[in-house]
């Protein structure tokens, strides 16, 4: 094998201004290397992984496989330039390293600007449509806003795509993609573009137009190198090739000697590790299997169907020595494109027999884009009606997640969690309200300590389900309130039993609403010895109306207004208590033995006091 | 051979596949900006376009988060560090970590979801994540238009306060940026980042204070709490209180600790992105 240091410098082999041109792109000695994984799975150009994230994966057998070895060449202004290879042999390596995608293992790669690469699989952004494709691409190529927006018209029409333009890129077939990407990536002159397998694609009249734009390209000081597989249309637009084997550079002169030189390799490979691809390569198609190819390429992409149709027929005239084999299948496009013959003539002919027929097609097609542009149509106004109505609902929705919220944050777990926010509105019974509760005398006379006495005590309470009086201070919630005890709310001289063997006695009154919240209040009642002078004179030291201040006692909330409604859902839990109902009598000593300051526990606490 | 390339003959040539100086990398990232903000538009719009409800979900998502978590948090655990304007505070907290989660995820495929993108063409890569930032800052501004409306709804006074919200939502997209600049490069390296994404999303989200009150649940804790307020999104989340919301002063330390945190994230972003420039290509 040749060693490239022979071939190549001085650039430009054999283009006669070489001399005067500058070296637009300089690679020397390019290597590049890949790591391949031992389970056998390639790690190639395509889809080439990080070589960094093998190394984070120890232990997994990693192998380095080099994809180019040395690679040396000098490419002027003005060239264009042709890269054979068979399939694997580092052509798009290549490529790739020279646009700056990957970087070089070793050796260095110069260019006067930022290659742009074209390559067959590059599908830009699959989402989006051709149109917005175009201005994207041209954006990311540095095109400003308004130079972009006034090409876009310009190359979607050059891609020649119709309305397809409009469609989502992932649904074109593969020419059609292959098309957009190269009328995007030729709209900007002035740069080195790198073609990769681009021509293969594509249907005749699109391939004259490209040929005919590259040698635009070319002749304004740019720099065209394509890969292809096809020697005939290398043979048309360029005049220098590389040929690029196993990773070197075999051979770099003019077009005709090294495409001469590769095909006679490729009848008759030497090395055995030969692409399959490349050796079926000057062989053609059996008729009926590109047909096929043709028929769904039709399918897919109407719009160049007559073309295609061209394209199939042309097969027949291919060479004899064609022997199908499964490969040829798979690569039925190239192999239709690189069979020199096969894009000849006959094709030309065949596309003037297709062209007579697409009017009743084109009517339908119209036909159908119009009934779906009206179906679109429909459907947004549907879609903005159905979005207003479900923004509404939202916002409903949000409301009525904030009253669950506030509603759980309110005092009384058991209704928060077992009735909707509905029940909020439901009138809740407000505490009871202690009105009076005195004893008719603070004094009790005793005989003697095992006497009997009676105490007389009056109440009034509002606002409460169940009374009861109980003889000691009890704290609230552990009155017992079972029906036997349970009195009237308003009562007047109820006797209770006096027990004389204490000095003083206490009498708790304790009221319960529907809600079970309770409030007491306690009296005193001291005994005192027979004295002559029996009672009626005492009462002028204030009779005991003991002051029934509303003592909220085991309610589990900080509300302990006396009477609030307490169950408005909105309003925050007020904290302060207020204060307590000026009632009569001022001696009140509401003791609430067991229950704490209210405002000390503002904290919603879990046990109820019901 | 590389005797023979002396220095004239490369001369007016640069280097292929090597990053190119920051400052002239930073210049060809604003020079072409208008590509980040066409691919975000584009992309944003295609994306709700494959949904029937289109827009609509933007605003649904994070009420439909914002309503689960309210009736998880709110109805079922009841916390003492709840604070009295529970729901108010939860929707912020909710929407403005929202966005960051999209950003975050957003950023770590931003690279390596847009490979065939930076297989073809070559442009400075930091758009991309760039791209992402505006695309979601794009739809978040609907987000917050609901987030407005919906704190009128519970009765939260309108205030000019409320303005300052538009720089302060800046100042976390610059974050985010920084923070998606960090995890893009790294995802392209090990894939694996991204599966370790929502575990950070989560692990941030119950830092972040969002239906709780941190200053309540930590009390007793001054270096935890000290701690907790240097988490950067709840940082952006008291901010973002302080000045829609009326009795949640912002600490002092949070002031600092946001701005400080998108500087941090952005030159460190950039600076770490940047320095992997040439190697993005080796996506698959």
């Amino acid at each position: 094998m040749a060693s490239p240091t022979e071939l190549i410098l001085p650039s430009g082999v054999k283009s006669g201004r070489a001399g005067e041109a500058r070296p637009m792109i300089v690679v020397d000695d390019a290597h590049v290397t890949y790591r391949v994984y031992a389970s056998g799975k390639r790690v190639s150009g395509r889809d080439g992984l990080p070589s960094l994230r093998g190394a984070l994966r120890g232990g997994r057998g990693l192998q380095t496989v080099p994809a180019l070895r040395g690679v040396t060449f000098t490419a002027s202004a003005g060239e264009t330039i042709g890269v054979v290879g068979h399939n694997g042999s580092g052509k798009s390596t290549l490529f790739r390293a020279m646009s700056g995608l990957i970087p070089t293992s070793e050796g260095t790669i110069w260019a006067a600007d930022r290659p742009v690469l074209l390559g067959v699989n590059a599908a830009l952004v699959p989402e989006l449509s051709g149109e917005n494709n175009i201005k994207i691409g041209l954006l990311a190529m540095g095109f400003s806003q308004e130079e972009a927006a006034a090409q876009v018209d310009e190359i979607a029409e050059f891609a020649e795509l119709n309305e397809f333009i409009n469609h989502p890129m992932r649904t074109y077939s593969s020419g059609m993609g292959a098309r957009l990407r190269f009328a995007i990536a030729a709209a900007k002159s002035h740069s080195i573009l790198l073609i990769d397998e681009a021509l293969a694609v594509g249907d005749r009249r699109f391939k004259q137009k490209s040929d005919k734009r590259l040698r635009e390209l070319r002749d304004s000081a740019g720099l065209v190198m394509i890969v292809s597989h096809s020697s005939k249309s290398l043979r048309d637009t360029c005049e220098r090739v590389l040929w690029i084997h196993k990773g070197e550079l075999r051979a770099d002169g003019p077009a005709d000697d090294v495409i001469g030189e590769y095909l006679k390799w490729t009848k008759n490979p030497s090395s055995a590790a030969v692409g399959a691809a490349s050796s079926a390569k000057p062989r053609a198609k059996t008729p009926t299997e590109p047909s096929d190819t043709a028929l769904q390429r039709a399918a897919s992409a109407a719009a160049m169907a007559a073309a295609q149709g061209g394209r199939a027929r042309t097969i027949p005239v291919s060479k004899a020595e064609s022997k199908p084999s499964l490969l040829d299948d798979l690569l039925g496009e190239v192999g239709l494109a690189t069979t020199p013959i096969a894009i000849e003539t006959p094709s030309q002919h065949v596309k003037d027999a297709g062209s007579g027929r697409p009017s009743s097609r084109d009517a339908e097609r119209r036909g159908r884009y119009i009934a779906s542009t009206r179906e679109r149509h429909r459907r947004r106004l549907l879609t903005v009606l159905i979005t207003g109505g479900a923004i509404v609902l939202a916002i409903a929705a949000g409301a009525g997640l904030a009253l669950a919220a506030n509603l759980s944050a309110s005092p009384d777990p058991q209704r928060s969690n077992s009735v909707a926010s509905v029940a909020t509105d439901e009138p809740a019974p407000s505490l009871p309200v202690i009105g009076s509760f005195a004893a008719a005398a603070k004094t009790v006379e005793c005989a003697a300590d095992d006497a009997k006495a009676k105490v007389k005590l009056s109440w009034k309470v509002d606002h409460a389900a169940l009374v009861a009086v109980v003889a000691g201070s009890v704290t609230a919630e552990k009155a017992d309130l079972s029906p036997k005890t349970v009195l009237p709310t308003e009562m007047k001289d109820h006797a209770m039993a006096f027990g004389c063997d204490a000095s003083k006695q206490a009498y708790t009154l304790v009221a319960e609403n529907a809600n079970g919240d309770r409030v007491s209040s306690v009296i005193t009642v001291t005994r005192t010895e027979p004295t002559p002078t029996p009672v009626p004179s005492a009462p002028p030291q204030q009779t005991i109306p003991v002051a029934p201040q509303p003592a909220p006692v085991t309610t589990s909330k900080p509300v302990s207004t006396p009477a609030p409604s307490e169950t408005a859902p909105s309003t925050a839990p007020s904290t302060e208590p207020s204060e307590p109902e000026p009632e009569p009598t001022p001696s009140s000593e509401p003791t609430t033995p067991g229950s704490t300051d209210p405002t000390s526990d503002p904290a919603p606490s879990a046990e109820a006091g019901g | 051979m590389a005797d023979a390339l002396t220095p004239p003959f490369t001369d007016g040539l640069m280097l292929v596949g090597h990053r190119p100086p920051l400052g002239a990398y930073l210049v060809d990232t604003w020079r072409r900006r208008s590509f980040a903000f066409t691919l975000a538009k584009y992309r944003l719009v295609s994306r709700l376009l494959q949904n029937r409800l289109g827009l609509l979900w933007i605003v649904l998502k994070p009420v439909f988060m914002a309503a689960i978590y309210g009736t998880i948090f709110g109805a079922l655990l009841s916390s003492s560090a709840r604070p009295d304007d529970w729901v108010p505070y939860l929707l912020i907290g909710v929407f403005i970590f929202q966005f960051f989660t999209s950003c975050f995820s957003g950023g770590a495929r931003a690279i390596t979801g847009n490979s065939k993108l930076v297989q073809s063409l070559g442009f400075p890569r930091l758009l991309l994540p760039l791209s992402v930032v505006i695309e979601h800052g794009l739809e978040f501004v609907p987000v917050v238009a609901l987030l407005a409306v919906l704190l009128l709804v519970f009765g939260v006074p309108i205030a000019w306060s409320w303005l300052l919200v538009i720089p302060i939502l800046l100042m976390m997209a610059v974050f985010n940026l920084g923070l998606g600049l960090i995890v893009a490069r790294m995802s392209v390296r090990v894939r694996d980042v991204q599966q370790f994404i929502p575990v950070i999303n989560r692990l941030l989200f119950y830092a972040s204070s969002i239906f709780f009150q941190l200053d309540e649940a930590f009390a007793d804790h001054p270096t935890i709490l000290t701690i907790a307020h240097l988490i950067p999104t709840y940082d952006f989340i008291a901010l973002v209180r302080g000045v829609m919301l009326t009795d949640h002063p912002v600490p002092p330390l949070v002031m600092v600790a946001a701005p400080a945190w998108a500087l941090l994230a952005i030159v460190i972003g950039v600076v770490y992105f940047w320095k992997a420039e040439a190697r993005y290509g080796l996506t698959d």
